[in-house]
């Protein structure tokens, strides 16, 4: 268990710059989940981490000492690969023996780790089989037991559940969970899946393009999204953004209140800080869920800087539990909205959406949340 | 109960050709020549069935037995020279341009594989030039390193001739099992060396506990291919050595021993059915091995789903 800490770290690959300074700290025991679209560079922070690639420029400290040269072996990292990659012409057992006697460990040393490990994974009946005799639910655990009986100081997980099917996915997520409570080990785990991302980490790390875009626990990504990106990333179905312009403050302007409008209705937006110019664009977000539909609900409270918009109803999806309503607004803006129970809405029908200006996300116009 | 498959009879028809032409120019020719292994042909041209008796003389009859034997052995040496020079350096240089690391693989691929290219007659020739002692270039090469004095008209002399000309086939042919097993090596996925790699083993135990047991049945294959082409071998000798296979039969392999009894050599008449007697038992000998290679190497060794 320990502690790890991320100082300006650059890569690039040839001219391509694929990490761009990121800096991160990540304290002893805690569950990261590094998140973000396909491409954006989790895996090669994560092998820059592990060692498997070489940092181009900054420092990497595990434990409070500088690891940046040193290898995978000496950092005291163990890494589950997204293909398991078992060494597939050994015993299960051999795969997990490997790095113990790689290391030179004792026999009966390593016989006592395997055991326990395989107790633990429920192995213990698949010892002598080869990875090609395994599901790929076992293959993922004797990934995660050959990880576990090295004792590392990091754990490193490269998507390891995305090649399972969907109900297996979520199996081993709870078993990974309850492994980390168990075993209380710093872990790094990648994922595009922000649902995973969710559940798991104690904190978030959300990339794109190389760069650190917000790092905080998953409520806090979900509830205060730094910016455009994280806010269309969190969540599912994604916040709904509304395009905006500002007009020019009046005389008697409120503070922390904008003037603006949408699809050419006048609105006051609430607002962090109220210094802006006429003809900004501006993002207004709204989580689906968030959006009330008039007289549906007979229940909501209708303030007088809420928003009201006229829509029209597109499709309607339901699942039992919930039901998405796909809806455009007059100027054509899809909108989602989340209502809970089965819907009674049809295709075509006018409504009138209610949304609470609490519940309101502002961004301006180079993304930054500004509420 | 028994289930009779209807086979319509159109399936026959597409098999024709396929089977035809097969027949025509692989299994009877194959079969004629150990048809005409069991007969005699006298003076006047007249073939008569004689058994195995052709058999008999090749293996047992000390004129024609010494210079079968002599072949057979130098062909095991020059297949043991190939099994221990060509498919390790193929092996070794796999391993190293398979390398990520390594800049300009590819090149150095080419240039290995390229002497397989070469026409045998050229490579011959080429080789016979710089290995000359009058006017080859070898000893004034060894002469920079000051190795002149080791220098010897190697393939000219009976203890050294049959390493020499296996070591030039080694040359030309090293590419082949090299382009063999470096495809096996890159079929390796790299997450696995990674894997290794985080577990803390070195380049080297990667290669010897990761890489080679996932490429043995290509070294299996390697080496039955080998075996297959050395005792087919013929053209390379011929065209350094000529029928004779100097000095003195210290080259001569099966191929060069088959030439001589099929086609004559100089003052001595060919015999076909002595030709076809030797063939048979190059043809027999390839066949033992490959199905020892079948029966007891191949099937022990597993393919994995990598
Ligand atoms: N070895 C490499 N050489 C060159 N480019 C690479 C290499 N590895 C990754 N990249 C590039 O770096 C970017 C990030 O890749 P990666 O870290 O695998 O993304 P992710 O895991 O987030 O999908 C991609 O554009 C990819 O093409
Ligand atoms: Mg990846």
């Amino acid at each position: 268990m320990a502690s790890v800490s991320l100082k300006n770290i650059h890569k690039s690959f040839g001219k391509i710059e694929v990490i761009k300074d990121v800096s991160l700290e990540i304290e002893s025991g805690e569950f990261v989940v590094f998140v973000g679209p396909s491409g954006c560079g989790k895996s090669t922070l994560l092998r820059l981490i592990c060692g498997l690639e070489e940092i181009t420029s900054g420092v990497l400290e595990i434990g409070n000492e500088n690891v940046t040269s040193l290898s995978p072996r000496q950092r005291g990292i163990a890494m589950v690969f997204q293909s398991y990659a078992l060494y597939p012409h050994m015993t299960v057992y051999k795969n997990m023996a490997f790095g113990l006697k790689t290391a030179g460990e004792d026999k009966s040393k390593i016989d006592q780790k395997i055991r326990d490990a395989a107790k633990v994974l429920q192995l213990d009946q698949l010892l002598n089989r080869r990875p090609a005799e395994l599901s790929g639910g076992q293959r993922q655990r004797v990934a995660i037991g050959r990880a576990i009986v090295r004792e590392p100081r990091v754990f490193l997980f490269d998507e390891p559940l995305s090649n399972l099917d969907a109900s297996l996915r979520i199996q081993m997520r709870i078993e990974i969970s309850r492994l980390h409570e168990s075993l209380d080990c710093t872990t790094i785990y990648v994922t595009h899946d922000q649902v995973e991302a969710m559940t798991l980490a104690d904190k978030i790390v959300v990339l794109s393009e190389g760069k650190v875009e917000q790092v905080g626990t998953p409520m806090s990504l979900y509830n205060e999204p730094a910016n455009l990106f994280v806010a269309k990333f969190i969540g599912a179905p994604a916040m709904n953004l509304i395009q905006a312009h500002t007009k020019a403050p009046l005389e008697d302007n409120e503070p922390r209140y904008i003037n603006a409008e949408i699809s050419g209705k006048s609105v006051r937006l609430p607002c962090l800080s109220y210094n802006y110019k006429d003809n900004q664009n501006l993002t207004v977000g709204i989580r689906p869920e968030h959006i009330n539909i008039l007289g549906e609900d007979q229940k909501t409270q209708i303030l007088e800087e809420d928003l009201q918009l006229p829509v029209v109803i597109d499709l309607v999806e339901r699942l039992g539990d919930v039901s998405y309503l796909y809806i455009h607004m007059e100027d054509g803006t899809p909108v989602v909205v989340t209502v809970s129970g089965q819907s009674k809405l049809n295709i075509d029908k006018k409504i009138n959406l209610h949304i609470p200006a609490t519940k309101i996300h502002l961004f301006n116009e180079s993304g930054e949340r500004i509420m | 109960m028994s289930w009779h498959p209807k086979i319509p009879l159109h399936v026959f028809v597409f098999l024709v050709p396929g089977v035809l032409i097969y027949t025509i120019f692989s299994a009877w020719p194959l079969i004629d020549t150990l048809l005409l292994s069991l007969y005699e042909q006298d003076d006047s041209g007249a073939r008569h069935f004689v058994g195995l008796a052709n058999y008999n003389i090749l293996l047992f009859d000390n004129e024609w037995s010494n210079g079968f034997w002599n072949a057979m052995w130098n062909n095991l040496k020059f297949f043991v020279i190939h099994m221990l020079v060509q498919n390790p350096i193929s092996l070794l240089i796999a391993a190293l341009v398979s390398n990520r690391m390594l800049k300009g693989a590819n090149t150095y691929r080419t240039l290995i594989f390229f002497p397989t290219l070469l026409s045998v007659v050229i490579v011959g020739f080429i080789w016979q030039l710089i290995l000359n002692p009058l006017w080859g270039v070898s000893e004034t090469l060894l002469g920079y390193i000051g190795l002149d004095d080791y220098f010897d008209a190697w393939l000219g002399m009976e203890p050294t001739a049959l390493i020499t000309i296996a070591l030039i086939s080694v040359w030309q042919f090293v590419g082949i099992p090299l382009m063999l097993i470096y495809t096996a090596l890159l079929g390796i996925p790299d997450e696995l060396s990674d894997a290794a790699y985080v577990d803390g083993a070195s380049p080297r135990r990667i290669f010897w506990k990761i890489k080679l047991p996932l490429i043995l049945p290509t070294l299996g294959l390697v080496s039955i291919l080998t075996f297959i082409g050395n005792f087919n071998a013929f053209d390379l000798i011929y065209s350094i050595k000529g029928g004779l296979a100097g000095p003195n039969f210290s080259t001569d392999i099966l191929g060069t021993f088959f030439y001589r009894t099929f086609f004559g050599f100089q003052s001595s008449l060919g015999s076909p059915t002595m030709g076809a007697t030797v063939a048979a038992m190059m043809f027999f000998v390839i066949l033992v091995a490959v199905m020892i290679y079948f029966y007891l190497v191949q099937r022990k060794l597993q393919r994995y789903q990598l």
